[in-house]
């Protein structure tokens, strides 16, 4: 037991990843910065982040639009291109909505208060659907869906049909699946300290939310429009039903069914996954205030001394 | 105690480099478990349940993933379980660099215990609650997928896979499933060992791609890994559709076996826990305890 008892050796330069303690700490202390940011720089931040995750839905749609391969290996596929859009968001910088989830950390540690914190998610929210929509606006003019035979228009018809589809409490628990991943792959970047480190980081957890099939509020921004948008288009709906080998009822495919039946199940989950399974739980974890909860008297005194 | 630590002093004098950037040596990884293992002796029990909870609901991320990606798969076997193992690797690199405790993968603090750094009942009392956390979470998850109706994917497909997946779990004899666990846990704690090699997040996650690449495309038993897939299973095996799927792969399969406690606890998790142990404790650990940090005695 003498090596507890030792001084530390002081480290002057430190080249090793952050380890989870200094992650938390850091996560805390980047909430107050972001609460700091005026309403016009976090808007046009959002923007940006709208339209890099909407980059990322289209690069998805197209690399999958025609694949022969097996369902489980397109979507993985899909997953990975997907994770260019939050790639640009980390690196790049911008201001993510389910990303800002994480804030809560320092909110719980009463570095920034309630209505910062709200200000900075519904700004946020706002700017990604400004963003998105923009997006869908340009992916739409650039007539990038016609490629290969109006295939790639079939497939964002497809994607955007069976996401508002969903029932609620499927739309919901993938909305909180899914927010856990892309919390999560923020708390892994904040580890790392080059951009090989974010990218690789970044990989896993997105690739692995998109390949699943979990619900993320911001792609569907894209995702969603841009299908109401090629509903209208025959020679899409061809295509579309020619993929999917049967004829399609596209009745929900409407801006209603997109805010009513996906974009507020969605969002709701993409919060509870964020906030309380990820924030919450590892600000328990590391910046929790110590209360003697714990069970043992021994380690409870053995942590005093320290 | 003081001469030893003049003479470590003197003997470090001219080889201590101004800036290490260098990886970590093999003989200075077994010493840096060493620490780890105190470390994680001195957190409170709510931080360790809590971080294992964790653990539990990321390997079952991981598990979920990996049978979506091979669920669809019709020929080439090799290949989709590679491309499988691959995906699950999302699991160790959420707890590795994230933070969490997995029962597993804490096995390697045994070296730890075996340099006398920290007492046989701190690391029993680690194992331990780390096991029921782990539980905890991949029951969570369990409850998480299966509210998403994702298995409904492919017309079912995907919860055929997962019911004859776990079915192919609990059938297995005594002696195979506790081989598979210990070569399961031999090369995770290997991953881990690998890891400690690292600096940068980018080191530790190609360190962790082979070999959890490797244990999952060859189908060993990770007693976390089941705490998911086989309860996923037993859950499913309730579902009409997806016995209907089951029919269309592979005709009439005999799922008698699948239950909660014959099946799971005592067929397959008493095996595959006892395996990893021992690939764990013994086969890494206690190997690399006796080639870097056994107290140097002649005999």
């Amino acid at each position: 037991m003498k090596e507890i008892n030792a001084p530390k050796p002081i480290k002057i330069l430190d080249m090793d990843a952050y380890s989870p303690p200094q992650i938390a700490d850091r996560i805390d202390k980047v909430a107050s910065v972001k609460a700091k940011l005026t309403f016009a720089q976090t808007f046009m931040l959002g923007i940006l982040a709208g339209v890099y995750i909407g980059f990322g839905a289209q690069f998805a749609t197209l690399a999958t639009s025609d694949s022969t391969l097996h369902f489980g290996l397109t979507s993985l596929i899909a997953g990975t291109v997907f994770s260019f859009g939050l790639m640009l968001v980390v690196i790049g910088g911008a201001e993510l909505f389910t990303g800002n989830c994480l804030i809560i950390m320092g909110y719980v540690s009463r570095r920034i208060t309630t209505r910062e914190m709200l200000n900075n998610w519904t700004v946020s929210f706002i700017g990604n659907l400004v963003g998105s929509l923009t997006l869908v606006l340009w992916i739409y003019k650039s007539h990038q869906w016609e490629l290969f035979h109006h295939m790639v228009g079939g497939k964002a018809l497809l994607i955007a049909n069976t996401k508002v589809n969903l029932d609620f409490n499927a739309a919901f628990a993938r909305g909180v699946l899914c927010n856990s991943m892309v919390c999560l792959a923020i708390w892994l970047c904040f580890s790392g300290r080059s951009v090989a480190d974010k990218v690789m980081s970044i990989l896993f957890p997105i690739g692995g939310f998109v390949a699943s099939g979990f619900e993320h509020c911001v792609a569907n921004m894209y995702f969603i429009p841009i299908g109401v948008l090629l509903k209208k288009n025959a020679a899409v709906v061809a295509a579309a039903e020619k993929m999917a080998g049967k004829t399609l009822d596209l009745s929900h495919l409407t801006w209603k069914g997109f805010f009513i039946d996906n974009l507020i199940p969605v969002t709701i989950g993409n919060i509870v996954g964020g906030v309380i399974l990820v924030g919450i739980m590892f600000w328990f974890v590391y910046l929790r205030p110590q209360i003697n909860l714990s069970f043992s008297v021994k380690q409870d005194f053995f942590r005093d001394k320290k | 105690m003081s001469d030893a630590q003049n003479n470590s002093a003197s003997s470090q004098e001219y080889v201590v480099p101004v800036i290490e950037i260098d990886a970590y040596a093999p003989a200075k990884m077994a010493d840096k478990v060493g620490q780890v293992g105190v470390a994680k002796a001195r957190l409170s029990t709510l931080t360790v349940f809590a971080l294992s909870i964790l653990a539990g609901v990321f390997i079952a991320l991981g598990a979920q993933l990996s049978m979506l990606v091979t669920h669809t798969a019709t020929s080439n076997f090799g290949v989709n379980q590679v491309i499988g193992g691959a995906a699950f690797t999302l699991a160790l690199v959420l707890i590795v660099i994230a933070g969490a405790e997995l029962f597993t993968g804490n096995c390697l603090i045994a070296m730890s215990f075996m340099a006398r750094k920290i007492t046989g009942r701190d690391f029993a009392k680690n194992l331990i609650i780390s096991f029921i956390g782990n539980f905890i979470g991949a029951l969570t998850l369990v409850l998480w997928i299966y509210n998403s109706k994702q298995w409904a994917f492919s017309n079912y497909l995907l919860g055929a896979k997962i019911v004859l997946a776990a079915n192919d779990k609990v059938n297995l004899s005594f002696g195979v499933a506790f081989t598979r666990g210990v070569l399961c846990n031999a090369l995770v704690c290997l991953g881990i060992w690998l890891c400690y090699s690292g600096r940068s997040n980018l080191d530790k996650i190609l360190a962790l791609l082979w070999p959890i690449t490797c244990l999952i495309a060859c189908g060993f038993e990770h007693c976390v890994v089941n705490m998911w897939l086989i309860p996923m299973g037993i859950v499913l095996k309730g579902n009409s559709s997806v016995l209907a799927a089951i029919e269309k792969v592979q005709g009439k399969a005999d799922l008698s076996n699948l239950t909660f406690f014959n099946g799971f606890m005592i067929d397959n998790l008493v095996p595959v826990v006892l395996g990893n142990l021992f690939g764990g404790i013994v086969l890494i650990a206690g190997v690399y305890w006796f080639i870097y940090l056994r107290p140097s005695k002649k005999i």
